[in-house]
């Protein structure tokens, strides 16, 4: 089923997730994930930020620690994120964004060489199979020594294979849950599966790689200010009962992050 | 019967729900205090908590929370709009209060037990739902240091918060909330409260559960917050609704909310 109407989103089941967060180390313009680390909250931070496999990636899910569960909808049911509401109480214009985080590669090394295989699908998070919502990062695990420059391959949001980002200086050192975004091949939108790794320039530092889905973004222009978003405003992105949905901020600093958001299914 | 349908809403029996402050308390710019004990409507409620062994689920009987209409009404009832404004730059954040325990000295240590459940005001059961909040009652002397054992979503025992120095002294009526335990998604109940470092000051903890929140830009200009905005967050006959005023400055100002509940009976 698909939620088509007032009257289906009116009745649709409701969940809703009061994410806090606070301590946590941010700087710039990068995104940093809030799902561990140093920093504290609701729900609990994770111990565990690398990754499980470097050979093949996982598909992270909401069981892991860091992250809301999310109850199984309904037989048939879809679900949409419905409601967002956005505060940072101490700190102006940090950004936010609501990403769900589809498939996670590492931890690798600064000079890490490795071909993947056997990558699990992310499919089944892909709303009506358009790869083209994805983006590729590099998650920093540990703080680097130099500038990391990456290469990854991939096979592209169509499914074509041998594609590749060439050799991008990221222009910054690998920080602990350090977001840095990877532009793809020109001409391409989005991917379907991560098919090799290279780290090169750095002299030390580890990090994650990252395929995420964004599902919202906003900004707190003054400290205390916020932004609060209804279904129509958001656009009704699809979440699933399996969803990894983290908070990435990015700012001078953290403040207190407070991010409640609602998803409807139905 | 649940609201279904946009012709349920509007044929749905709505109520009215007030908060309307008097009187203003001092605040830390930018961080959460109670409008619990303040004059207005509905009346001031007494601050300090009755119970720091037990806790105790607060109501819509309780003194300083909105009586919530119908009496006995065991249909779903969601909140549909919110009309706001207040007489500082501020948030308003409005709670339903599920368990309150308190007062507590600056140096207590106390295990609770028999606390009763507040299962029944969680939607689904659903414990990550369950905010734990720290509230000043008297201003401390001396950094709170406040650190809780709760037992978590799952039924764990032995779970605790994490950050305990806040690195401050709280005012009187000052709230802060409380981190879980690494890998932790929610509180089914507290099961120990311990403070240190301060030399004077008492306080409450509480649970509680986020209803809707709302921004004040401009002083004294009316706010609306549609049914779409305020996600028809789901009321219950007994929740004891409360506001929390985060304001831009140091005082919390005189909020108003009006609220509508729709239930279809």
């Amino acid at each position: 089923m698909t939620i088509r109407s007032v009257d289906e989103f009116i009745a649709a089941v409701r969940q809703s997730f009061p994410f806090y967060r606070f301590g946590q180390t941010i700087s710039g313009v990068n995104l940093y994930n809030t799902r561990g680390g140093q920093g504290s909250g609701h729900p609990g931070s994770s111990s565990t930020i690398a990754g499980g496999s470097t050979a093949n990636g996982e598909v992270p899910t909401d069981t892991e620690a860091g992250v809301f569960g999310i109850t199984a909808f309904q037989s048939g049911a879809r679900g949409y994120l419905a409601n967002v509401s956005y505060t940072n109480s101490s700190v102006a214009n940090v950004r936010a964004c609501l990403y769900d985080v589809l498939f996670r590669a590492g931890s690798y090394n600064f000079n890490a060489n490795q071909t993947l295989t056997s990558q699990p699908s992310f499919s089944s998070r892909i709303p009506d199979g358009d790869y083209s919502c994805t983006e590729l990062f590099v998650e920093g695990l540990s703080t680097g020594t130099g500038n990391l420059s990456v290469a990854i391959g991939y096979t592209d949001q169509d499914g074509n294979t041998g594609a590749t980002t060439g050799t991008y200086a990221t222009g910054g050192v690998t920080q602990a849950l350090r977001w840095m975004p990877i532009p793809l091949a020109a001409g391409d939108s989005g991917l379907r599966k991560v098919e090799s790794v290279v780290g090169s320039v750095a002299t030390g530092g580890t990090f994650n790689v990252i395929v995420a889905r964004r599902l919202w973004s906003g900004t707190v222009a003054i400290a205390n200010g916020g932004q609060y978003d209804d279904a129509f405003a958001l656009g009704f992105p699809e979440v699933f009962e399996d969803s990894h949905i983290v908070i990435a901020a990015s700012g001078s600093s953290e403040g207190i992050i407070e991010c409640s958001y609602r998803i409807v299914n139905g | 019967m649940t609201i279904a349908t946009l012709r349920d809403l509007r044929r749905a029996r709505s109520f009215l729900y007030e908060f309307q402050k008097m009187a203003s308390r001092t605040s830390v710019a930018t961080f959460a205090s109670t409008t619990f004990d303040q004059s207005g409507y509905p009346t001031a409620g007494t601050l300090a908590g009755s119970s720091t062994t037990a806790g105790v689920v607060p109501t819509d009987a309780t003194t300083g929370t909105p009586s919530i209409y119908p009496e006995g009404n065991a249909d779903p009832m969601y909140l549909t709009d919110v009309r706001y404004t207040s007489t500082v730059i501020s948030r308003v954040i409005l709670f339903d209060m599920l368990w309150k325990a308190g007062a507590y000295a600056f140096n207590a240590n106390t295990a609770l037990s028999a606390q009763p459940s507040y299962s029944g005001r969680l939607p689904n059961t659903d414990y990550a739902l369950a905010e734990m909040w720290f509230e000043a009652v008297t201003a401390f002397t001396g950094n709170a240091n406040v650190l809780l054992t709760y037992t978590n979503e799952g039924g764990t025992t032995g779970r605790n918060t994490t950050s305990g120095n806040v690195g401050y002294a709280p005012i009187a009526g000052r709230m802060y909330r409380f981190a879980l335990q690494v890998g932790d998604k929610g509180v089914q109940k507290i099961d120990n409260v311990s403070s240190s470092i301060a030399t004077a000051g008492t306080f409450n903890v509480l649970v509680m559960r986020r209803i809707w929140q709302g921004r004040v830009p401009v002083v004294n200009l009316p706010y609306l917050a549609d049914f779409y905005r305020t996600g028809q967050e789901r009321i219950f006959g007994d929740s004891a609704l409360i506001a929390v005023v985060s304001a831009d400055s140091t005082a919390t100002g005189l909020p108003q909310l009006n609220m509508r509940g729709a239930t279809d009976v």
